[in-house]
């Protein structure tokens, strides 16, 4: 990698600005082991044969078997569609509640809506071990325990408040003008709403709808609780390889690197906006 | 204005029915469970009172858990927001592969605490850890991290801190993009050196940013679960159990649901004071803003 | 313009962005729709994840839907602490989530307690005449009325007792013999009293690479976090532990000066930690080893000697019994009364199940000849049906010593409590081997947890 800084630019001694580009790829090479290394050390884990490395160095046999077994034998396939549906519900449910709120936000400022707000705020603070025990009580009584739908209830009032958040912040940037004008042209609230308003906002619901997706497809306390084996999710499902059982070291290892796959996608398009939504918005 | 006004109110609805009332049954349901003892595999309900919150009160075990979580959010957030930062400035920069860089930074938020748990578990083995590996090479003695008492907690630290630094690191990063750029050239020009433009310019125009980032990080910390419960189990012999894990122990494997529900009351007394002070802190700054 | 137009991109990207994850989730659904086949009665059936005695049953799983095609099984594959928690949060929510249950002892009381269990009688009375001939085939079930009114409700497919484990390369190589002999004044041998297992351990604990640190321990236990009381609790019973919960006055017995229960307990206790952190044999990071640590260290030569549950864990396909692998009975002490624990695992269902005859042909072919040959052959495990069990040790698939061990293993505590015991002497004992407390504390404190479990002086 060629390295260049500005400072060396400007003029300064060269050794100095030497010292600075040596000390710089050495902070950025420390950077990369430290983030990468655990993804090094899993891919190596994942190919390896009968015995385990028990120093610094390759195993003695390489193997496709965890491959094998978490694609075929007992297909982790099966857990990561449970995560992936029972997020995309959330999703569907969360937008439904959460956009038409936001707009409310965004558009009413009296005292009582930004005290409503404010509570909502609160509940995106919530410790969630707090819901755990009478919502597990809850989808007992209604029998709902290990079904998608339990998990979409729970994920719902999990992540609604930050998507109202995210929302509001979202109609914040479009400008009344815009509706006035509408009103003044005589179309209804309704069709303002569905018509000016909504296509406006798309780009930010989508971005809220892939946080939801996200935190739902991520998620593991609820789901550890709540799910037998209909709606297993993979976290879930992998946090059980640790078990006393069998040798899954290398499936575990597997699994974990496939499970990486969807959120590639995610991320590249969240980037960006993951500080902006994390924050609430404080960062324009 | 009026028909703003209801118009609003009708769409709100759906939100306070579904959300607001819900969770606020939910947790009216928790306290009313926590004034009770009720366990359905010994078969016990009924009602005793506040003895619960003075049982947990007086539960050693609890309390320290308690004390682990704080030191825990306070490790996590404190190193991760330095570190996030360095990383921030050190990408904000520029240079040819910063971008690259960033990309690599980022890459532990990919692998979702489940998956990371499991995988640093392994990292952390005594006999077949990629660590204990490495300092055999480097000629150190082989230590047990997962299974010592005194350092387990701090090993499941450091992978919180490795998986969710970047999201921090993220929201510097931002913060550094929404800075103008004129108070910065404008130093450069007075001849600051770059510590004194960190310090006297970029660091002050950060504030809000930085303290809200590190208060959202602090109160999503503080319910931290996942990572122990994969990790150690809040072991070995309960030395690592952090207030969401005791209350699961409690509900799910012994099944004491009153005695859950006044630990997970005890978690959201302290999580509301951390977001009052969150709450009053941010609207300060978005009033200022406006 | 530019603010338009980046808005523009956004949009279209984070179209593509979702279409790609429809599209994904669309080709997931479709694999997973197409796996769930046609309507039959399905059973959910719970089971121990990864567990190598169960696995020839369930690739067997087949034969069995061919000869019932209205039945499909649905194996549940859970970690144990969770397979137990979940089985009981079925039955005392009635969930209706479960149709069967499969538990080892520690899961009989509180499924039983609960009410929720299907008695299976008039199927034992239609296909085997009578309770009584039905329980005489099974190793303990004559002398345990599990129900308190004669009802079966649980059927044991698995019987374990606590074994000893070791390498035969290095208990048969004649240097280690020699060497031995001159050092301890004896032969080197699968130890018979827990002195010898001392004199093993100790003597293969070694430093193979001579870098300071032990690389071949002597002696480990599996005592991962959520295992350990467990094994706590059977390598106490060896040690005249008696299963005595309550002394005669309802106090709990391992809190009372002198009781035997207490005795055998603390002198249990006292030897391993001795193990551990006196003549430093063991691993001291025993309490992360589980099933799996402990398979790759054998596989990469780290251990001399094991004690474990029989057949649960030796049947890894390169450490096939017999094989590069011997076996010895667990040692009693002197003077102990009581035999080891003996455990089982069982299966039963569940009262709100749809299809009771389904359950019923279920647990008849977990307990045929032909499934219970398939899992001795296949990982050792013991059958807990006598007449089956001697036939597998003539054809060498189980070691003689497993029938005396089941003949006189003592069956733990028989209390409703008996899951959040263990968990109470998961937490203390992990203290113990971790040297955070001594035996003597450890005792006190599992008692003060009893205590508190309990409800008891």
């Amino acid at each position: 990698m060629v390295l260049y800084s500005r400072d060396a630019e400007t003029g300064m001694t060269t050794i100095l600005a030497l010292l600075r580009r040596i000390g710089l790829v050495v902070v950025i090479m420390m950077l990369i082991i430290w983030s990468l290394f655990p993804f090094a050390y899993a891919l190596l884990l994942s190919f390896c044969g009968s015995v385990l490395p028990t120093k610094l160095g390759l195993p003695a046999a390489f193997s496709l078997d965890a491959y094998k077994m978490v694609l075929f034998e007992d297909p982790i396939v099966r857990y990561l569609v449970n995560s992936a549906l029972i997020a995309l519900f959330t999703c569907i449910v969360v937008s439904l509640i959460s956009i038409p709120a936001g707009y409310s936000f965004s558009r009413n400022n009296s005292r009582g809506f930004s005290l409503l707000f404010c509570t909502f705020l609160v509940l995106r603070m919530l410790p969630w071990i707090a819901l755990v025990v009478p919502l597990f009580i809850l989808m007992g009584r209604a029998r709902l325990l290990d079904t998608k739908a339990s998990l979409v209830i729970t994920y719902t009032i999990m992540q609604a408040p930050l998507a109202i958040w995210l929302m509001k912040g979202f109609f914040d940037t479009i400008p009344v003008e815009l509706e006035e004008a509408a009103l003044v042209d005589g179309a209804s609230r309704l069709t303002i709403l569905i018509k000016v308003v909504f296509p406006l906002a798309i780009s930010g619901a989508i971005v809220m709808i892939l946080f939801v997706w996200l935190f739902s497809y991520i998620e593991f306390l609820f789901a550890l609780s709540f799910t037998r084996m209909k709606a297993m999710t993979f976290p879930v499902k992998i946090a059980g390889y640790q078990s006393k059982g069998k040798t899954l070291w290398r499936a575990m290892s597997g699994a974990s690197l496939i499970s990486m796959i969807p959120l590639i996608f995610l991320f590249v398009f969240l980037t960006k906006r993951i500080a902006r939504g994390l924050t609430l918005g404080a960062i324009k | 204005m009026r028909e703003l006004e209801k118009s609003t109110i009708i769409l709100v609805l759906p939100a306070i029915v579904a959300v607001l009332a819900f969770t606020s049954y939910l947790l009216g349901q928790a306290f009313y469970l926590s004034l009770r003892e009720y366990s359905p595999l010994v078969r016990i309900d009924e009602f005793i009172g506040f003895r619960n919150y003075v049982e947990i009160v007086g539960n050693e075990e609890f309390l320290r858990s308690i004390l682990r979580i704080v030191i825990y959010t306070g490790i996590v957030v404190g190193i991760g927001s330095l570190l996030a930062m360095g990383m921030a400035l050190l990408v904000f920069k520029g240079f040819r592969g910063a971008n690259i860089l960033k990309i690599v930074i980022i890459s532990p938020m990919l692998l979702i605490p489940a998956a990371g748990g499991t995988v640093w578990t392994l990292l952390y083995n005594y006999e077949f850890g990629l660590i204990n590996h490495v300092a055999k090479w480097l000629g150190f003695a082989r230590i047990s991290y997962l299974s010592s008492p005194e350092r387990a907690f701090y090993a499941v630290i450091l992978t919180d801190i490795w998986s969710w630094t970047p999201l921090l690191f993220l929201i510097f990063f931002a913060g550094l993009h929404s800075l103008p750029p004129d108070s910065l050239e404008a130093a450069e020009i007075d001849g600051a050196t770059s510590w004194q433009k960190f310090w006297y310019v970029t660091l002050p125009l950060m504030r809000p940013i930085v303290v809200i980032g590190v208060l959202i990080k602090s109160v999503d910390t503080f319910r931290t679960f996942d990572y122990i419960w994969i990790m150690t189990k809040g072991g070995p012999g309960g030395n690592s159990h952090v207030i969401g894990t005791i209350t699961y122990r409690s509900a799910f494997r012994f099944f004491r649901y009153g005695e859950a529900a006044s630990m997970s009351i005890v978690s959201l007394m302290i999580s509301l004071v951390m977001s009052m002070i969150f709450l009053w802190y941010y609207t300060r700054v978005t009033r200022r803003q406006v | 313009m530019n603010k338009i137009k980046g808005k523009k991109t956004g949009i279209s990207f984070g179209c593509m962005a979702l279409a790609g994850c429809m599209v994904f989730m669309a080709a997931l659904f479709i694999s997973g729709a197409r796996a769930e086949g046609k309507a039959r009665t399905k059973i959910i059936l719970p089971s121990m994840m990864g567990w190598v005695c169960i696995k020839p049953a369930i690739d067997r799983t087949a034969d069995f839907e061919k000869e019932h095609p209205d039945i499909k099984i649905e194996w549940l594959e859970l970690p144990y602490a969770e397979l137990h928690e979940k089985q009981f949060l079925e039955a005392s929510m009635g969930a209706g989530a479960l149709d069967m249950a499969m538990t080892d002892a520690t899961g009989i009381p509180p499924l039983k307690n609960s009410g929720m269990m299907l008695p299976l009688n008039k199927f034992v009375e239609r296909d085997f005449g009578s309770v009584e001939a039905w329980n005489e085939r099974f190793y303990w079930l004559n002398e345990i009325d599990l129900d308190g009114e004669g009802n079966v409700l649980f059927v044991p497919f698995h019987a374990n007792v606590p074994f000893g484990v070791y390498r035969k390369d290095l208990f048969e190589d004649p240097k280690e013999k020699a060497n031995f002999k001159a050092k301890y004044g004896y032969d080197l041998a699968p130890p018979e009293t827990w002195e010898q297992v001392r004199d093993v351990a100790r003597f293969f604990t070694r430093d193979l690479d001579g870098d300071g640190e032990i690389d071949q321990w002597g002696i480990t236990w599996q005592a991962a976090s959520d295992w350990v009381g467990g094994m706590w609790i059977s390598v106490a019973s060896s040690f005249g532990m008696s299963m005595e919960l309550l002394d005669e006055q309802g106090r709990v017995a391992l809190g009372v000066e002198g009781h035997p229960a207490r005795e055998g307990a603390l002198k249990g206790s006292q030897y391993w930690y001795d193990l551990m952190y006196k003549d430093k044999c063991m691993p001291p990071f025993l309490i992360t080893i589980g099933v799996p640590e402990q398979w790759e260290m054998w596989k990469a030569g780290k251990i001399a000697m094991s004690i474990d549950f029989w057949g649960d864990y030796w049947a890894h396909p390169d450490l096939k019994i017999p094989g590069e692998v011997g076996s010895f009975v667990a040692p009693l002490a002197p003077g102990a009364t009581a035999g080891h624990w003996g455990s089982w695992w069982t299966v039963a269902g569940f009262k709100e199940a749809k299809n009771h005859e389904a359950i019923w042909e279920i647990i008849k072919w977990l307990t045929s000849k032909e499934i219970q040959a398939a899992m001795s052959e296949g990982s050792g495990q013991g059958s807990p049906i006598k007449a089956y069990n001697k036939d597998f040790m003539e054809k060498g698939w189980v070691s003689e010593s497993l029938h005396d061990g089941l003949m006189h293993a003592v069956y733990p505590w028989h209390v409703t409590e008996f899951p959040l015991l263990f968990e109470v002497a998961n937490t203390e004992s992990g203290k113990m081997i971790t040297d955070q407390q001594s035996p003597t504390e450890t005792i006190d404190s599992i008692a003060k947890g009893f205590r508190k479990v309990l409800k008891k002086k």
